[in-house]
């Protein structure tokens, strides 16, 4: 009976504290913020966005994609340019002497010709 | 004996550089050519000389080229070439303009030496009227 009691009386003691102890926790004062912490605590994400625009950010981007845009159609141009075909005036000079090439041996043209003043008389013919 | 044979190639290559003298780079301007032994059309060549590839005019003093004609250094080669056929700038040349076509027509060296052989026999001179 004795131990019952006594052990009533510890468990109520122990109920007291803990209530007392809570209401301590409840009542305590705000910790005091750092000057950081505030500053962290009142950032405004929808400042920055404004500020980034503002710097000329997207406006450098946009100028370099349209670089890139134009740097890729000359490179286009000019990989397309290869696979181009001589135009008349260069086509039938070129092919004429790539004919006089390819008969070289059959027209025996190569050969040292005797000088009869024939290219002093052309130049002469030009004066 | 070495030492007598190292100084003589030392003082002959050095006698070699002391008598020729760059005096100017330019480019070939013709489709295809020769670099000449001696300074005429029907020398024979010594190497073959595709459009815009650098030539270094050389001064020398125990090779004078004519008129009309330079005295050149092409690779490790050392010939003439008709002055005609140099320019300072460098060309637009055939092979560049028109890659594909000319990779198509699969010249072969033989090719290449009588193209060069043709454009010597050309006369060339520009018109002075005006």
């Amino acid at each position: 009976m004795k131990t019952l009691v006594a052990l009533l009386f510890i468990l109520n003691v122990s109920a007291q504290e803990v209530n007392e102890l809570s209401n301590s926790i409840k009542t305590q004062p705000k910790v005091k913020l750092l000057q950081e912490e505030k500053e962290q605590n009142l950032m405004d994400y929808s400042n920055i966005k404004s500020v980034l625009k503002k710097d000329g950010l997207k406006k450098f981007k946009d100028k370099k994609s349209k670089n890139v845009e134009e740097i890729k159609q000359v490179k286009t141009e000019i990989e397309l340019a290869k696979y181009n075909y001589p135009a008349s005036d260069d086509f039938w000079s070129f092919m004429s002497e790539y004919w006089l090439v390819k008969n070289a041996q059959v027209l025996q043209w190569d050969f040292s010709k005797p000088k009869y003043g024939i290219a002093k008389a052309f130049r002469s013919t030009w004066v | 004996m070495k030492l007598i044979l190292l100084f003589t190639l030392i003082f002959g290559s050095l006698h070699c550089i002391a008598l020729e003298k760059v005096v100017g780079n330019l480019y070939f301007k013709n489709y295809l050519g020769h670099l000449h032994k001696n300074p005429s059309r029907g020398s024979s060549s010594l190497t073959i000389i595709q459009c815009a590839y650098p030539v270094k005019v050389l001064d020398d003093t125990e090779k004078s080229a004519p008129e009309g004609w330079v005295y050149a250094k092409v690779g490790d080669d050392r010939g003439f070439i008709q002055s005609g056929f140099l320019d300072i700038k460098r060309p637009d040349c055939f092979q560049e303009k028109y890659p594909n076509f000319y990779l198509n027509l699969n010249l072969d060296l033989t090719d290449m030496y009588y193209w060069g052989r043709l454009n010597d026999q050309y006369l060339l001179e520009e018109s002075k009227t005006q």
